[in-house]
């Protein structure tokens, strides 16, 4: 993510606390503002300043930062959950906290300005996005002894004028894919693929990847001639070129944890999962089960 | 993991006291190339690693399971080619399965980083060696068949390479390797997995998951002398256990080993 000015941030800031308020505003009193349209475009270079859109920039005073990270929530994004067009939002985390994003964007989705506001929150500016769906997660953590330290917070933006398709949930278990009349799935041998990033692997991943490789969930697909494959998103074969697994699949890569169940004769694609933390190895071989395994 | 039960003998084990003992740790080296796990991956709190350890040891989803060969590097000082090389295998029976597990040689990893059957190795000269030329194949039946002349004995320093190995040992090499600098971050790489190769003593093995029994934490590793040892995962031996103090000596410079090249 990019950087602008300091120039511009200051006028992103009045821009950013006149819609939204600072932290902790209640936001049903805040009326809602269309967000501008800066103009000219965000430049890095130096130039006149651009004149802000005078009615929306509410004089409030910015929150003092505390060092207590009891009192504060380790993260929390906020923003529009349906925009047109141009967007921002604002991400609050402990100055403390290491934070770590996982998010799902359009594929045409360029990157946004990201801009530091005095307060300590961060501002995504997200000009002229694309129409779609961004799915925004964030896992911060902030490292003190005896506390839980890691927050996962979420966030969905929906822009342009889209089909009342909900973003998939993040089920305890995997899900099926998306809406649609399934055909009928002849039971026979499958190839499941567990596509998952090395970095983002938590201690439940870890069990539910383990537990799919030990046990009596190892000797059901053995005994049943299914296959398991569990792969980092970013593997590479010897050459350096994509792993092959992932050049064939890649489009049905769709969640930070994908689950895939594949025809094991055909390689047909016949469902799209998701792991989540409360994922299991027996709910995956239910999954696959469900998916004629 | 299925429930483990601790055999005191093979807790804290002092190794240069023990009869299978060959000098073979020279220490972790300077590591400064690999990235630190700390900055890659999240460190949990002590509650949070005893929580997490008894989840997994109640599903029995330990690393520990992954284990389908416990080696044995006889009168050699390969101690750290053997816990590397390991550590690869554990990897691979994630990735591909237990039944898939390519066997790989130690000795092929020590050649390129001891001088001598008995110089002993640095740590981080083996993670380099697995990451950028990788080691070859264990030279048994199975292998012969796929590989042919490809493949290297478990143990034999001054055996020689066959002609053009590095062709097929770039098919076994290390994904990503990172440096664990404190207790926590050593505990949270096992929880999340991975297996880290650490040394004390002399001697290099490889730690694999973390037990708690009574509020006390240990840490569970595979080591490479044949059938000493307590039993874990599918074998009735060849695993012992440190508690928190050797967990420490070991916690300031290992190596977490996270993932694998595929094969072409």
């Amino acid at each position: 993510m990019k950087r602008a000015s300091a120039a511009l941030s200051l006028l992103i800031v009045a821009l950013a606390l006149g819609a939204w308020g600072p932290a902790g505003a209640v936001r049903s009193q805040v009326t809602p503002v269309p967000v501008p349209t800066p103009s000219p475009a965000p430049s890095p270079g130096p130039g006149p300043t651009p004149t802000p859109a005078p009615p929306i920039v509410v004089p409030i005073p910015l929150p003092t930062p505390t060092p207590d990270p009891v009192s504060l929530p380790i993260a929390a994004i906020e923003g529009p959950k349906q925009v047109a067009g141009t967007f921002m939002l604002l991400v609050k985390s402990h100055a403390a906290a290491k934070n770590t994003w996982r998010n799902v964007l359009p594929e045409a989705a360029a990157p946004p300005i990201e801009l530091e506001l005095k307060d300590g929150r961060t501002m995504l500016w997200f000009q002229e996005p694309p129409a779609g769906v961004y799915l925004f997660r964030l896992r911060s953590q902030l490292p003190a002894e005896g506390l839980d330290p890691i927050a996962d917070v979420e966030h969905v933006v929906t822009v342009g004028a889209l089909p009342p398709k909900p973003v998939p949930p993040v089920p305890p278990g995997p899900v099926p894919p998306g809406p649609g009349p399934t055909p009928p799935v002849d039971a026979g041998a499958r190839h499941v693929i567990v596509v998952y990033e090395t970095a983002d692997v938590t201690p439940a991943l870890a069990r539910v990847l383990n537990g799919l490789r030990s046990g009596m969930n190892a000797k059901y697909l053995s005994d049943r001639k299914h296959t398991l494959s569990l792969i980092d998103d970013d593997a590479v074969n010897a050459d350096g070129a994509k792993a092959a697994l992932l050049a064939k699949y890649g489009e049905s890569v769709k969640f930070p944890r994908s689950l895939i169940v594949t025809d094991g004769a055909s390689g047909v694609v016949l469902a799209i999962g998701e792991l989540t933390d409360a994922s299991t190895a027996a709910g995956v071989i239910e999954f696959l089960k469900q998916n004629g395994g | 993991m299925a429930h483990i039960e601790i055999n005191d003998e093979y807790v804290d084990v002092d190794f240069s006291k023990q009869p299978e003992f060959v000098p073979g740790f020279n220490g972790y080296g300077n590591g400064e190339r690999f990235g630190d796990y700390a900055a890659a991956a999240p460190v949990l709190s002590r509650s949070q690693i005893v929580a997490e350890a008894e989840k997994t040891a109640a599903e029995g989803t330990g690393n520990a399971q992954l284990i389908v060969e416990v080696k044995n590097q006889r009168n050699e000082g390969s101690c750290v080619g053997n816990a590397s090389t390991q550590g690869l295998q554990v990897i691979q029976a994630r990735r591909l399965g237990k039944d898939k597990v390519t066997l790989l040689s130690a000795i092929a990893t020590y050649k390129q980083i001891g001088r001598s059957p008995g110089s002993g190795a640095m740590v981080d000269d083996s993670m380099e060696a697995l990451e950028g030329i990788g080691t070859l194949p264990l030279d048994i039946p199975a292998n012969r068949e796929t590989f042919g002349d490809q493949v290297m004995p478990a143990t034999g320093f001054y055996t020689k390479f066959p002609a053009n190995w590095k062709e097929t040992a770039r098919q076994f090499r290390l994904g990503e390797v990172l440096v664990v600098r404190s207790f926590e971050a050593l505990l949270s790489a096992m929880l999340c997995g991975h297996p880290v190769v650490v040394g004390r003593e002399g001697h290099s093995i490889l730690y694999l998951d973390v037990i708690v029994r009574n509020g006390r934490l240990y840490a569970l590793y595979v080591n490479s002398w044949g059938q000493w040892g307590q039993g874990a995962g599918d074998f009735s031996y060849g695993f012992g256990l440190d508690t928190e103090n050797q967990i420490k000596k070991s916690a300031g410079w290992a190596y977490a080993m996270r993932s694998m090249v595929e094969r072409t």
